[in-house]
């Protein structure tokens, strides 16, 4: 995982070596102190040596103030370095997302992936500026330390041998058992978590169906759960200090023993068993200091893995078989023997053999129940996802041969799930087409019936949409995102159930404007009521997978029963909708 | 041209979810209040709290002035009964410290876990009674943070936060007392600085909150922009429109960087000036300490004790100053959630019977009743 990592410090070396080089001088100047200091008790002042103290204490003076320089230095080198790898990291990352087909989106999810964009390459940044820091200071403070305490006393040192392991027995069962709880603790969170974002999801479900008392319940359980959990695995964490207080304390007052026998036998001077003390306290310090940094490293090592999931992800589609000279010559389109599932390890298709054929400047209606596979069949057309047998041809070509972006150019798609982005309402729609006079995208509105709305709107065309469309009503947001498609003037319209929130009369007087828009486009309109594709020149009959039926309304009234009771159940609707 | 602009968004949104950094709550007294409501269930355990780290504080600042005795009344004098009986003592000091604190951390966390927990609940109860209009106009992004982000501030500012101010107020109370006892003459050289450290929280602090502030609101844009596009990210692909989805990401993220770069620069610089200031602090005093002893003035063991002092002394003055951002984050949080549970619940006025109307409507036995839903909520269409 750090080799995947590691290209992305590539022009921040230099200012991670400075840092960790200013870092370990900082950590080893300060070390020096507490020796100079003995010098000065047991040399200065035994002596009775004024200018011998006066000396030692203008260089130890000037040690602290070069460790200030060192300290500072690795701070902005830290800086420096850190944000650096973390934008370039945020970036790669970003782009490669970018590459992603939809069932590369849909392999991550979309929360997953914003997550691993956001907190996880900040978790990144902030483990690098605190490994250039920490991770060189607690090694080199325990070294240098060591060595110092060593050359003070090697017999005094023998405490050591005693002490260091068994702080390091607590540290290793510390971080051994901590994992689990933390593990456990995580997912009690995830799981309050979810029942937060269900509820919030399905907030109207449950406001109409009354469940707020179960919800509330629901709740508790999983909050109860989580606060047990919590206490649990914090409870246990808080054990680590007062082991380590103990431990400390103890070799302080063996030192004291031991030292205090060597310094009244004369074979240790007193400067000496001060700065021995002093230095004891470092060591265990630092062991601390490493078993801290270790904690987050294993923590962080969770996140870089999750950001290396995306970036070794293979985009799913791509343009190596696209002949950019190509260009897409009409709207016509056929499906030859299609098979297609979501998921590669899934045992049945979700299109199983399906052969169609739609010429250029048809319209065409797409029928059928949920789940029958009307999206899956569109969604090929601009190779939104890559078919597993047969083929897909747009103007007489194979969709692998068009860039996507020439495909993409040539079919807009509504989306049966839309996205509206914050910025301006004209903003909005030339996401179709970037130069679109003030005219197009009047009219483009007009088709889409969105005009009424939008002229309504206290700063027209200029007038703001909030982040992900909140700010304009379902229906007023699908007929915006038709005029984004129309706009494209496209040679081939797709429309996935775009009009679910439009009552009857507008979508009549869409299909109407549509009808005589973009002429030439072939037009494909998915829809739930049979009354918005009738007089489409085919009708496809979907269902389970498999193309049930295609024909025209007659047609299909003839010889398709699933047509036939759609149709019928349909009529009865009408009759009590009004 | 076209892509659409990300307003920064001080108040909620994404900005405001990743903006914990330097937030400041607006009612600072008003919050303090409403969340002592939810930790005064638990007096008589915060009085225990409070006793165990007065045990602890003290017991860890009265270990080491006994280095000053140990060194002259006994090792010196070569007095080993006494040096024993001494360490005993010394031991004993160390070893209540120890499990006064852990009494203590014991106890904070089932406080801090309980009350979180409660909070947690409330929280999501309040939400049930809200009116379908507070949903339509709050994004479940931004409520679901208050129950991530905004619990997990508060929580840590009561499981950790509380007791580590008290600890270092008291630690440094104490051990400026002890030094002022050992010898007032060096004592003047630490309060001097001590007053240089304050001049270096008050300097590189302040600039340290301003950067900060540019630093956070540059993160709320560019992680404000990954959200957006990324849940728009079929519309991107449908729409080709990746390299422009792109460009402008670059724009925010080198922003961003340049930011962060001076921000972090600051913060970071400020520990190891607080640590070495502390140190020049100990070398001048080893000096004029030295001198003293020769004069007469002072001794060995002293010295010895001073000198474990003042490199504890700054301590809790840097982690105070560490502490007073994470409690401003925390109490802006609990403000953000006690904005929520203060909204106006739904009231039963006129639309009692459509509600009715639905409840019988849907109470009949047909449970998996979505689509019904899902026209009744096209029907609400303004």
């Amino acid at each position: 995982m750090i080799r995947k990592l590691l290209p992305y410090t590539k022009g921040y070396r230099l200012w991670i070596l400075g840092g960790i080089l200013c870092s370990a001088s900082e950590s080893v100047l300060e070390l020096m102190l507490p020796k100079a200091m003995s010098d000065i008790v047991d040399v200065g002042i035994a002596n009775g040596d004024r200018a011998f103290i006066l000396i030692t204490g203008i260089k130890m003076v000037l040690m602290a103030l070069l460790a200030l320089a060192g300290g500072v230095g690795a701070a902005l080198f830290a800086a420096k370095a850190g944000m650096g790898f973390g934008a370039q990291l945020r970036q790669a990352e970003y782009e490669q997302v970018q590459r992603f087909s939809f069932s590369n989106i849909e392999h991550f999810s979309t929360a997953s992936l914003i997550t691993r964009l956001t907190s996880d390459v900040a978790s990144m940044q902030m483990t690098l500026m605190m490994s250039m820091r920490i991770f060189v200071r607690a090694p080199v403070m325990l070294l240098t330390a060591l060595v110092m305490a060593l050359t003070i006393s090697l017999s005094l040192s023998q405490v050591f041998l005693v002490s260091i392991p068994l702080l390091m027995m607590a540290v290793a069962l510390v971080i051994t058992r901590v994992g689990p709880f933390f593990t456990a603790l995580q997912k009690s969170t995830d799981d309050v978590n979810l029942v937060v974002q269900e509820d919030l999801n399905a907030i109207r479900v449950v406001k109409s169906f009354v469940r707020e008392e179960e919800e509330k319940e629901k709740f508790a359980r999983r909050n109860e759960h989580l606060r047990d959990t919590a206490m649990r695995a914090f409870g246990f964490v808080v054990t680590f200090m007062p082991i380590i207080t103990l431990i400390m304390g103890s070799t302080m007052v063996a030192i004291m023993w031991i030292g205090g026998h060597y310094v009244y036998g004369g074979t240790m001077l007193s400067g000496d068993l001060i700065a021995f003390f002093t230095y004891a306290g470092e060591i265990l310090v630092s062991l601390m200091m490493v078993s801290m940094v270790l904690m987050i490293l294993t923590r962080s090592i969770a996140c870089g893995k999750r950001i290396v999931e995306v970036l070794d992800e293979k985009p799913e589609i791509t343009d190596v078989q696209a002949d950019s000279a190509l260009k897409v010559g009409d709207g016509s389109i056929t499906f030859d023997h299609v098979y297609f599932k979501y998921h590669p390890t899934a045992e049945g298709w979700n299109l199983t053999d399906v052969s169609l054929q739609i010429r250029s400047g048809m319209t065409v209606g797409i029928i059928g129940g949920t789940g029958s596979a009307k999206t899956t069949l569109v969604s090929l057309i601009p190779r939104l996802y890559e078919v597993n047998d047969g083929a897909v041809y747009v103007g007489g070509h194979n969709v692998k041969d068009y860039t996507m972006e020439t495909l993409r150019e040539a079919c807009a798609m509504v989306l049966q799930k839309n996205t509206l982005f914050s910025g301006t309402v004209a903003e909005n729609l030339r996401w179709g087409r970037a130069d679109a006079t003030d005219e197009e995208l009047r009219e483009a509105c007009r088709i889409a019936c969105a005009d009424e709305f939008i002229s309504a709107m206290p700063d027209g065309y200029d007038s703001r949409i909030e982040q992900g469309g909140t700010n304009v009503s379902g229906g007023q947001k699908q007929r915006l995102c038709i005029a984004r498609a129309i706009l494209r003037n496209p040679k081939i319209l797709i429309l996935d159930d775009s009009t679910s929130a439009v009552d009857t009369a507008t979508d009549a007087r869409i299909r109407e404007g549509l009808r005589h828009a973009l002429p030439g486009a072939t037009k494909l309109i998915i829809a739930q009521r049979i009354a918005s594709v009738m007089d489409a020149d085919l009708i496809v009959v979907m269902d389970d997978g498999k193309i049930s039926g295609a024909g025209t309304h007659d047609e299909l009234m003839e010889s398709n029963h699933i047509y036939r009771e759609v149709y019928e159940s349909q009529q009865e609707g009408v009759g009590i909708d009004g | 041209m076209a892509e659409p602009r990300t307003a920064p968004r001080p108040q909620r949104g994404p900005g405001g979810r990743q903006a914990h950094g330097y937030q400041r709550p607006q009612d600072l007294a008003g919050t303090v209040r409403k969340l002592l409501r939810y930790v005064s269930h638990y007096k008589l355990l915060l009085l225990l709290v409070m006793l165990c780290l007065l045990i602890s504080s003290l017991g860890s600042v009265a270990a080491n002035y006994l280095v000053k005795p140990l060194i002259n009344d006994y090792i010196l004098p070569g007095d080993f009964a006494g040096l024993f009986k001494m360490l005993v003592i010394m031991g004993g000091l160390f070893g209540m410290s120890a499990l006064s604190s852990f009494a203590y951390a014991r106890v904070m966390v089932r406080i801090s876990q309980r009350t979180v927990a409660a909070l947690r609940q409330d929280l999501f109860d309040k939400l049930q009674t809200l009116p379908l209009r507070y949903f339509d106009t709050h994004q479940s992004g931004d409520l679901m943070s208050r129950f991530t982000n905004d619990i997990d501030t508060v929580s840590e500012l009561i499981n950790s936060s509380l007791a580590s101010i008290l600890t270092n107020v008291l630690t440094f109370v104490a051990t400026f007392i002890m030094m002022l006892i050992l010898n007032w003459q060096l004592t003047l050289i630490t309060v001097f600085f001590l007053m240089m450290m304050g001049v270096v929280v008050m300097v590189i602090g302040g600039r340290s909150r301003t950067n900060f502030q540019t630093q956070q609101s540059a993160l709320g844009a560019v992680n404000g922009y990954i959200e957006e596009m990324i849940e728009g990210q079929k519309v991107i692909k449908v729409f080709h429109h990746e390299e422009k989805a792109i460009a402008r990401f670059s724009e925010l993220n080198v922003a961003y960087r340049d930011a962060a770069t001076r921000a972090q620069s600051y913060a970071g610089s400020m520990m190891p000036a607080m640590g070495n200031l502390s140190r020049i602090n100990y070398a001048v005093t080893c000096c004029v300490g030295g001198l003293l002893a020769i004069g007469g003035i002072f001794d060995v063991g002293s010295l010895g004790a001073y000198l474990v002092y003042v490199r504890q002394v700054s301590q809790p003055v840097a982690q105070i100053s560490q502490q007073v951002n994470v409690i401003l984050a925390a109490m802006a949080g609990a403000e953000r959630i006690f904005a929520v549970m203060e909204s106006e619940p739904e009231t039963d006025e006129g639309k009692t019977v459509l509600v009715c109307v639905e409840k019988t409507a849907i109470s009949s036995p047909r449970r998996r009743g979505a689509p019904a839903i899902g026209r009744g909520s096209t029907r609400t269409e303004r």
